[in-house]
């Protein structure tokens, strides 16, 4: 039988290591199989690109050829590690050290709501965290390699009782392969930055 | 005072003195002298609904 996915599950009949080729058939299998791996390449959404060790002691981390012509958007994850300090996380695009829009939106969990704003940053501030027992980042990046502005949003994560939500943008056509993490103050050491693609339909 | 290393892909080093003067120039600190609320320097402006 074909693959049904993904309106239902498969459950396709697995042979014993004594079944005869023809029962189940061993060509069914290989095609059923085929149609099935062919499902998840067309349906899968989330594909890893590369991953990038922090390294020791380190206040930037600069991730090349992260971007390509290949996905339109990204989701860049930050984990494990550590800080000297605890800080926020800050993003940069490779390359560009001016004109960034953000506006944080910040909120206790009392709910008193404050926010910041700027056009004029050197970088996207807020876009995660760094605590002295690991770092956070899930930022998800817009459009950087097309020749259009390229945008993130991402969730903040403070140290006084305070959450909220970072978005910016680049008001630039700036093709963008790489970015870089940073700390706002104080060093990194270890922990994974991965970078995943939306693969495009 | 030893400078902070930078990190291009696998490469880590020790930032040059000019490296490390540019990144104190954009409010960088070695630690965290207000451990409550995480200041930093503000270069904020007004947004108008069209932008």
């Amino acid at each position: 039988m074909a693959s049904s996915f993904p309106t239902s599950i498969d459950n396709f009949t697995d042979p014993l290591a004594t079944s005869p080729l023809n029962s189940p058939s061993h060509s069914l299998q290989h095609s059923n199989l085929n149609d099935a791996v062919e499902k998840i390449e067309t349906y899968m959404g989330l594909v890893f690109v590369k991953s990038q060790t922090i390294g020791s002691a380190v206040s930037s981390v600069t991730v090349s050829d992260a971007f390509s012509a290949t996905y339109d958007n990204y989701l860049i994850q930050v984990s494990g590690g550590a800080v000297s300090t605890q800080n926020e996380l800050r993003l940069q695009m490779s390359g560009t050290t001016s004109g960034y829009y953000y506006q944080l939106i910040i909120g206790t969990w009392s709910a008193t709501i404050t926010g910041e704003g700027s056009k004029i940053a050197t970088e996207w501030l807020y876009t995660g965290m760094g605590a002295t027992n690991g770092l956070v980042m899930n930022c998800q990046v817009y459009l950087p390699y097309l020749a259009t502005r390229t945008r993130i949003v991402a969730p903040y994560f403070g140290f006084v009782g305070d959450v909220g939500h970072v978005h910016g943008q680049l008001d630039n056509a700036t093709q963008y392969t790489g970015f870089v993490i940073k700390t706002s103050t104080g060093t990194m050491t270890g922990g994974t930055i991965r970078v995943y693609g939306y693969r495009n339909s | 005072m030893t400078r902070p290393n930078i990190q291009i892909d696998d490469l880590v080093r020790e930032m040059t003195e000019h490296e490390y003067a540019e990144l104190l120039a954009t409010g960088w600190t070695l630690e965290n002298v207000n451990q409550e609320i995480v200041e930093i320097p503000r270069q904020t402006e007004t947004l108008t609904d069209s932008e």
